[in-house]
């Protein structure tokens, strides 16, 4: 099996399947595009933005997932109802982490470009927001009332006219 | 323009998501002035002027995208999008100085502008020290993990949001509510406007001229829809994209000064009974003015009276119109009138019928030798046909059986209410139309089990409607749905009011469809019992929709899957549940309300006729908090102590029907007006200790309130 080196943000270097890393468009462009040779034995892809413990947990759900089918066009995707309530049990367990460990693997899966774990750590998010008050939100995510009372009431009242189509 | 969102664009790094959708447009010369408060807003790391000045440049780039939205804006000339700088490694920590000496970076000159609008003698001074101290209290603060998360993600989760989470997280930051002017998710709102009468309508629109929010949809329903509001249109023309007039009163001069401004329209509905009596058209060059190009629907459902003349005007407005709705019309007009209509509507379809694509008709009095003449027009090719079947099918060379014969490219076909409806009717759908994905044939009283036979052919069936046909039994289902082909793509189910059906036919389609179905429509199948509830639960747990009115045999087992300490499926496997009707199910008892009711995606629940007690509705709404419409009518534990419970919990809550029930009283009042700022419709006939001459000035104070339904 053909292996391939990644090192992270504090210089780990991690070994894994060339098939598991190329989950990530981000690598599959640079093994492309920047000749990085794929059969050279110590050429290490260096990933500045991925520390080494997230990106352990990222090799750990590549690894689970690397045989999925993958998902057709966009487009398609653009159209199709968007549900959280489907992930499956090894994803929900994989994200049991606490939320700084959740949102930098967003993060990591944006920056890698792996959709797969980009969908389900944001359907995950979702899952956090969903049904809640604004307040609740605030303190779920630790996020600041930066609205002046004027524009909060605006946004309100705005919303007294909103229905769901 | 209440303030500028900040952080907008410096994010604008990765490769998931798709800029254009943003639609940015480099246009706006003059920016406005910043508001004061912006400055303290933008980051909590302010440190010095020198990073206000930088940041705020910022904002002069986020106006810019602002602007997209921005009404005022000549919508003509923002063709071109502006191409973003995109940094292919993610630097999240944006060194905010090293941007803004980027020699790339353009603007300098409003940079310079800027300075001086920050520096304006009443702003600078005392917002400086107080940011300062603003800045170590907010040092100590936790940090929140949204804050450097880019926008685009921001959006891409809020993407799975259902509508109404949308609406609150809007009211979060100001960083969620940049992220809610993502145009594409406000796609599933509508602004809805209900009895709106001449000056408090034009105050209640006019409010969204100066909205950080795009709403392209407007409803306007029963009203008088006037010109008042000529400013709104004029400001916020381009932005509608569709447009609902119903039940309401509007004059031809007023629609016409109001389409002036929605160049943009693309759905266009007016479902009025008598909106058009009052209409006069010129036929002269005036009328041909104010021509929507993108436009692709037309409704005139519901509509009395239509005569040539009006059907041309409203057309002629849509010269690339694909579907074209004219369900429930014509009924006040004579049989020759209507007549005339009809076959003025298929020279119509002559000229232009290779462009549409659905044509809606139910209801709308047709006849044989119309559905023949529709037959012929040669340059139509249906995608979606709906219609009332009056004729006959005895003569298979005219009338309905050449026209499924001709638009065997059909993939909607809904004959509701057609009785004549029966095994020659199905046997041609299921020869001709290979792509069928709907097939709706709700009340067609005449369809069989023998009849359904044919169905197995369709491969592509999606949902499928059979409503009411009260001699289908569980043979006709499984023989439509189990055999020949494999239906992969069936994912709706609507099978209510079937007296006949049982849960043998679910032990069947369970697995059969596992994980497929989305909506199941079960409402008075009053033979159907707990069996098979725990067959759905175990097999259906994608459904969004689940109708058991008056499936009076099912218990608390069949919803909680709990019997004889064994535990079986529950509803709670539904997670996704979002409309749920129960009504008349009154052998379920608190017990399964307590046990399984937990649905943080739940929008509506019917339970009216039940025996629930306070207990179990306070679980209820403690687990389901994004409850908005909710009917307790007739529940026997609902009184002004429960009702407290039920709306301190449901913040969402904008429809609350509590009809016939005794206990409750003038109390209720207080409680809905603390507790939910968003009620707009409240149902309370049959309430005795309720006196409508008492409680005015009580609703007077409820502002969001629309409607009251008194004795």
């Amino acid at each position: 099996m053909q292996t391939i080196k990644l090192q992270s943000s504090d210089n780990e270097i991690f070994e894994c399947d060339l098939a598991v890393a190329k989950c990530s468009a981000t690598i599959r462009t640079m093994l492309e595009d920047l000749g990085i040779d794929e059969n050279s034995e110590d050429e290490v892809v260096p990933l500045p933005n991925v520390n080494s413990a997230i990106l352990r947990k990222v090799i750990q759900f590549c690894t689970y997932h690397k045989d999925d089918p993958v998902p057709s066009s966009t487009d398609d995707d653009e159209n199709k109802e968007k549900r959280t309530d489907d992930i499956t049990s090894w994803d929900a367990d994989f994200l049991k982490v606490d939320q700084g460990t959740l949102f930098e693997l967003i993060l990591a899966a944006n920056y890698l470009d792996i959709r797969s774990l980009l969908d389900v750590t944001c359907k995950t998010v979702a899952n956090m927001i969903k049904g809640k008050t604004p307040d609740e939100i605030r303190k779920t995510f630790n996020i600041k009332n930066d609205f002046t009372p004027a524009e909060e009431e605006q946004v309100r009242k705005e919303n007294t006219w909103c229905e769901e189509k | 323009m209440g303030y500028m969102p900040s952080e907008y664009d410096k994010y604008f790094n990765f490769g998931l998501i798709d800029y254009s959708e943003f639609d940015i447009n480099i246009e706006p010369p003059t920016p406005p002035p910043i508001p004061q408060n912006n400055i303290n807003t933008n980051q909590e790391d302010q440190v010095s002027m020198q990073e206000n000045i930088d940041s705020s440049q910022e904002s002069i780039e986020n106006q810019v995208k602002d602007q997209e939205i921005m009404p005022e804006l000549n919508q003509d000339e923002q063709d071109e999008s502006l191409t973003i700088e995109t940094d292919s490694d993610m630097n999240y920590c944006f060194d905010i100085v090293s941007y803004s000496l980027n020699p790339e970076c353009t603007n300098i000159e409003e940079v310079v502008n800027y300075e001086d609008t920050i520096l304006e003698p009443e702003q600078s001074k005392d917002t400086l020290s107080s940011e300062n101290e603003t800045f170590e209290e907010n040092e100590e603060e936790l940090e929140s993990n949204f804050d450097k998360v880019p926008m685009e993600i921001i959006v891409h989760i809020f993407k799975f949001l259902n509508p109404s989470d949308l609406k609150f997280v809007a009211l979060v930051s100001r960083k969620f509510l940049s992220a809610c002017m993502y145009k594409k998710l406000s796609k599933n709102f509508m602004l809805h406007f209900v009895d709106s009468y001449y000056k408090e309508f034009s105050v209640q629109i006019s409010q969204f001229v100066d909205s950080l929010r795009i709403f392209p949809i407007i409803s306007l329903n029963t009203g008088n829809f006037d010109i008042a509001a000529q400013s709104f249109w004029l400001d916020y023309g381009l932005n509608i994209e569709e447009i609902y007039f119903r039940n309401g009163i509007l004059r031809k001069e007023e629609f016409e000064n109001i389409i002036r401004w929605t160049k943009n329209l693309k759905v266009l509905k007016i479902e009025s009974n008598s909106i058009f009596a009052t209409w006069h058209i010129r036929n002269d060059y005036s009328e041909r003015l104010f021509v929507f190009e993108n436009c692709y629907h037309i409704s005139l459902a519901k509509n009395a009276f239509i005569n040539r003349k009006i059907f041309d005007y409203m057309v002629s407005k849509a010269p690339n119109l694909r579907e074209i709705d004219l369900s429930y019309c014509l009924g006040k007009l004579n049989g020759r009138d209507r007549n005339m209509l009809l076959d003025h509507f298929i020279f119509y379809l002559k000229g232009y019928g290779d462009t549409i694509k659905a044509i809606n008709l139910t209801h709308t009095l047709t006849d044989d030798y119309f559905l023949q003449q529709l037959s012929e027009v040669k340059c139509l090719k249906l995608k979606s046909l709906s219609l009332t079947f009056n004729g006959c099918v005895t003569n298979n060379k005219f009338g309905l059986i050449p026209l499924l014969r001709a638009q065997n490219e059909l993939e909607m076909l809904n004959l509701s209410e057609s009785p004549a409806v029966e095994e020659t009717i199905l046997m041609e759908i299921s020869t001709n139309l290979k792509h069928i994905r709907r097939l709706i044939l709700r009340k067609c009283s005449h369809v069989t089990d023998y009849s359904l036979v044919p169905i197995s052919r369709c491969e592509y069936l999606e949902a499928i409607d059979i409503t009411a046909c009260d001699l289908v039994t569980d043979e006709g289902i499984h023989d439509a749905l189990m055999i020949g082909t494999p239906k992969k793509h069936m994912k709706e189910l609507y099978f209510a009011l079937l007296s006949n059906i049982t849960e043998v036919m679910f032990v069947r389609l369970g697995p059969k469809f596992h994980e497929q179905i989305t909506h199941l429509d079960l409402g008075g199948s009053t033979n159907l019992a707990d069996d098979a509830l725990q067959t759905i639960f175990c097999h259906f747990t994608k459904i969004r929709f689940l109708n058991l009115d008056s499936c009076c045999k099912i218990s608390d087992y069949g919803l909680t899957g709990k019997f004889q300490n064994q535990c079986y499926f529950s509803i709670k496997n539904l997670r996704g549940l979002r409309i749920f009707r129960m009504q008349n199910c009154y052998k379920v008892t608190d017990f399964a309300l307590i046990d399984s009711f937990e649905f943080n995606e739940l929008r509506e629940l019917y339970m009216a006729r039940t025996h629930f007690k306070r207990e179990g509705l306070e679980a209820l709404v403690k687990n389901c908090p994004a409850i908005e419409i909710l009917d307790l009518g007739e529940v026997d534990g609902v009184d002004d102590d429960t009702i407290e419970i039920v709306t301190k919990h449901l913040h969402r809550l904008h429809t609350l029907k509590l009809n016939g029930n005794e206990k409750i009283t003038e109390r209720i009042f207080d409680h809905i007006y603390q507790n939910c700022l968003d009620i707009k419709y409240l149902y309370l006939r049959n309430c005795p200790n309720i006196n409508a001459d008492n409680i005015m000035n009580q609703l007077y104070l409820m502002k969001s309130l629309r409607k009251v339904y008194l004795e």
